[in-house]
C-alpha cells in the first residue's frame, strides 16, 4: 500500500497526442495574441473586448462543456492545460474564464434539461457571459455563513441581500446565486436550508453596486452585487430546494483544479524569465548564474516547479477518472502550487533586484496576482482541512466533524 | 466549381531547439522536438480560405519519417480533410530532385486535383525549389511566391507575386502550382473540438513506389551550425549627423543595394 493510496499505478498522470498538441496552440494564441495586450490589461483594469470575443471563438469559454451543449467536449486535463498556458501570460484571462465555468458546472451537475439549453449553450458558445455569486462580506469559505434571502411567494422567489468579491460579475449576463431559503435546523446542520438560483441581470431589483479594487488580477474586475426583491421563477431554481450546500462543494472541488493550474502557469513564467535573467545579467563581471545562491533559488524554483505540474496534472487526472480521491489530490495541489508561485514571486524579485519591483518587467505584477489564488476558490487555511478530512475519510472511513 | 487542392506540408526538426557545439560548429538533432514547418501552415490556412469561398476538399501531402504524423495531424485539426504520408527515413539527405519525383507520382493518384499549394521553402533547409522542379515535371504553371491568391468561380487563379525588387500580379488558368509567402495570411488556430475530430479523419501511409535513387547532383558535404556576430556600433549625435554615417556604413557593409 502507498498510503494514502493503494497503488503506485494510482499516481500515473498520461496526455494524450491531441493534449500535447492542444497546449502547443494555446500557447500560441497566450503569445502572439495576448502578451502584446498585457501591458493595456494591467494599465486599464479591464480585457479588451475584442479579445474576449477571439476567446469566445476559440470555445474557450465552454471547453468543458460536452458538445451536446455547446461546449468542446474537453476534460479537466484539457481545462488545466489552457489554465497553465494562459496564467503564464496573463493569470488574469485565466480567471476570467474560470468564471464561466463556475457558473456552468453547478447548472450541469444539476440543472435541468430545460436550464442547461438556456444557459449553458449560450455561455458555453461564448455568446454569453456568466458568474457565480456565493460569497458575501460575511461569509466566503463559511459557505453556510452567507445572509442573503429567498423566499417563496406564490410561484416566484423573492431574493434579498448582497453578494461580494464577485469575479466578472460587472460583464456577466447571467448569474448562480446562493441565497437562503430556510433557517438552519440547527447549529450542527447550519447547511442546510441553502439554495442556487439562476438569476439574469435584467431582473428587475439586480444592481451591480460597486466595483472592489484589488491588488492583482487586473483585467478581471471584482464587484459586488446588491438584490432588492429580485424575483426568480421557481423554474429558476438551480437544483432542489435546500441542496445548495451541496452544489457549493462540487462546483469548488472542480474550480479548484483550475486555479491550481493557474499558479502552475505563474511558476512556470517566473521560473523562465529567471533562469533567463540569471544568464543574461552581470554583477562584479559575472553572470548571476555563477552565484551560488541564485542557482540556489533557481534549483528550489524548479522543485516546486515541477512537483506542482505533477500534483496539478494528477488531480486532474484522477477527477477525470471519477475517482473519489480527486477532492483530496484537488486541495494538495491547489494548496501547494499557489503557496509554490508565491515563493516564486518572491524569488525572482530577489534576482532581479530592483528590475523585480517595478512594473515594466512585469515580475511584480505575478506576485500581486498570486496573493488571490491563494485566497479565492477556499482559502488555502480551508484547503488543508480539506486535505486532512478527506484523507480520513478516504482511508479509515473517519468523519472528524462527527467524532 | 469545388476546387480539389493538394497542400504540402513538411515536417520538420523544430529550428529554435537545434543545438549547435560552440566550439565545433557541429548541429545535434538528438532530442530535438520536431513540428510543421512554419509556413507550411500558411499554404493549409490559403486552401482552407478557398474551400470556404468554393467548396471541395484539401488533401495534404507529406513526404518524410513516421514522425511527421504529429505534424500531419496538426494540420488535419487546422481543417484538411484527409493526409497521405509518403514514409521515407531519409528526408534531410534527400535533394529537392528526389522528393519532387516522390510527390509527383502521388500526384498522379490524387487526381483530379485542380491547385497544389506549397509554402516558399522549407523552415529547415529552405531550398525554395521543389515547387518549380513540380510545375517542371507535371507541365503545369508555377504562380510562386504569392502574397496573395484568389480563384474564381471559372476557375482563373489570380495572386500578387512578393519578390525582393516589387510586386507582379499575375492571372492565369487551372490546373496550376502554386507558393505562398509567409504574409499571404495568418494561420488558424483550431478548436480543441476541431483536435479531438482530427484523430477520426483519414491518415493514408504509403511508401514510394520507386526505390529511391541516391541524387548524382546532389550530396550534403557538411552542416555546421554558424554564429552571427553582431557589429554593436552606436552612433552619437543628432539625427541629422548620424543618418548619413549609418547609411554610410550601411553601404559599405553591402547590407543597402
Amino acid at each position: 500500500m502507498v498510503f494514502p493510496f493503494k497503488k503506485l499505478s494510482d499516481y500515473e498522470v498520461k496526455f494524450t497526442p491531441e493534449q500535447e498538441m492542444f497546449r502547443e496552440f494555446i500557447r500560441e494564441f497566450a503569445e502572439k495574441e495576448v502578451a502584446p495586450r498585457v501591458q493595456f490589461i494591467e494599465e486599464n483594469d479591464q480585457v479588451p473586448e475584442d479579445l474576449l470575443k477571439r476567446m469566445a471563438e476559440l470555445g474557450f469559454q465552454g471547453l468543458a462543456v460536452p458538445t451536446e451543449y455547446g461546449g468542446q467536449g474537453g476534460n479537466q486535463v484539457t481545462v488545466s492545460i489552457f489554465s497553465e498556458e494562459v496564467a503564464r501570460v496573463c493569470p488574469a484571462l485565466t480567471a476570467l474564464v474560470g468564471v464561466n465555468g463556475l457558473f456552468v458546472i453547478p447548472i450541469l451537475l444539476f440543472g435541468s434539461e430545460e436550464q442547461k439549453k438556456r444557459y449553458v449553450v449560450p455561455v458555453a458558445k461564448g455568446e454569453k457571459k456568466g458568474a457565480h455569486a456565493t460569497t458575501e462580506a460575511v461569509a466566503g469559505s463559511d459557505v453556510a455563513g452567507i445572509q442573503t434571502k429567498a423566499e417563496k411567494v406564490g410561484n416566484v422567489w423573492k431574493l434579498n441581500g448582497r453578494k461580494a468579491f464577485i469575479s466578472g460579475g460587472d460583464i456577466a449576463d447571467y448569474f448562480v446565486v446562493l441565497a437562503r431559503t430556510s433557517p438552519p435546523p440547527s447549529k450542527k446542520e447550519r447547511w442546510k436550508g441553502l439554495t442556487f438560483f439562476i438569476v439574469e441581470k435584467e431582473a428587475e431589483g439586480f444592481h451591480i453596486a460597486r466595483q472592489m479594487k484589488k491588488i492583482g488580477l487586473k483585467g478581471s474586475r471584482i464587484v459586488e452585487l446588491q438584490f432588492d426583491n429580485v424575483e426568480v421563477p421557481d423554474e429558476n431554481r438551480l437544483g432542489a430546494e435546500g441542496e445548495g450546500f451541496k452544489i457549493a462543494m462540487e462546483t469548488y472541488d472542480h474550480g479548484r483544479i483550475g486555479v491550481a493550474a493557474q499558479a502552475l502557469g505563474i511558476t512556470q513564467a517566473l521560473f523562465e524569465k529567471s533562469l533567463n535573467y540569471s544568464l543574461q545579467r552581470y554583477t562584479f563581471e559575472r553572470p548571476l548564474i555563477q552565484y551560488q545562491m541564485i542557482d540556489s533559488y533557481l534549483a528550489d524554483m524548479t522543485m516546486k516547479l515541477v512537483s506542482a505540474r505533477h500534483l496539478v496534472y494528477w488531480a486532474a487526472t484522477l477527477a477525470d477518472q471519477n475517482r473519489e480521491e480527486y477532492k483530496f489530490a484537488a486541495s494538495l495541489a491547489k494548496a501547494y502550487a499557489t503557496e509554490a508561485a508565491e515563493w516564486a514571486a518572491m524569488k525572482a524579485i530577489n534576482i532581479y533586484g530592483g528590475a523585480g519591483v517595478i512594473t515594466e518587467t512585469g515580475i511584480e505584477r505575478y506576485l500581486r496576482d498570486v496573493e488571490i489564488t491563494k485566497v479565492y476558490e477556499g482559502a488555502n487555511e480551508i484547503q488543508r482541512l480539506v486535505i486532512i478530512r478527506q484523507l480520513l475519510k478516504l482511508t479509515l472511513g473517519i468523519d472528524i466533524t462527527s467524532m | 466549381m469545388p476546387l480539389n487542392i493538394v497542400v504540402l506540408l513538411k515536417h520538420i526538426y523544430d529550428e529554435n531547439q537545434l543545438k549547435v557545439n560552440q566550439s565545433t560548429g557541429e548541429v545535434s538533432f538528438q532530442g530535438v522536438p520536431g513540428k510543421l514547418s512554419t509556413f507550411d501552415r500558411n499554404s493549409l490556412e490559403a486552401a482552407l480560405r478557398l474551400k470556404q469561398k468554393l467548396g471541395g476538399s484539401i488533401t495534404t501531402l507529406t513526404v518524410g519519417p513516421q514522425e511527421s504524423e504529429r505534424s500531419i495531424r496538426e494540420g488535419l485539426a487546422m481543417g484538411a480533410d484527409r493526409a497521405i504520408l509518403v514514409k521515407v527515413t531519409n528526408i534531410l539527405e534527400m535533394s529537392a530532385n528526389e522528393v519532387a519525383r516522390i510527390i509527383v507520382n502521388q500526384l498522379e493518384n490524387l487526381q483530379p486535383w485542380q491547385l497544389l499549394i506549397a509554402s516558399e521553402g522549407g523552415a529547415d533547409t529552405y531550398t525554395s525549389v521543389l515547387p518549380s522542379i513540380i510545375a517542371e515535371k507535371t507541365g503545369l504553371p508555377l504562380f510562386s511566391y504569392l502574397k496573395s491568391l484568389d480563384v474564381l468561380e471559372d476557375g482563373t487563379i489570380k495572386g500578387d507575386r512578393a519578390l525582393e525588387r516589387g510586386i507582379i500580379t499575375v492571372k492565369g488558368k487551372l490546373p496550376a502550382i502554386v507558393s505562398v509567402v509567409s504574409e499571404i495570411n495568418e494561420p488558424r488556430i483550431p478548436t480543441l473540438l476541431q483536435i479531438m475530430a482530427s484523430t477520426k479523419k483519414e491518415l493514408k501511409t504509403v511508401v514510394p513506389e520507386e526505390q529511391i535513387q541516391a541524387d548524382r547532383y546532389f550530396k550534403i558535404i557538411s552542416l555546421s551550425g554558424k554564429s552571427r556576430e553582431r557589429k554593436r556600433v552606436i552612433f552619437e549625435g543628432s539625427a541629422q549627423e548620424v543618418v548619413p554615417e549609418l547609411v554610410d556604413s550601411l553601404l559599405k557593409e553591402g547590407a543597402l543595394p
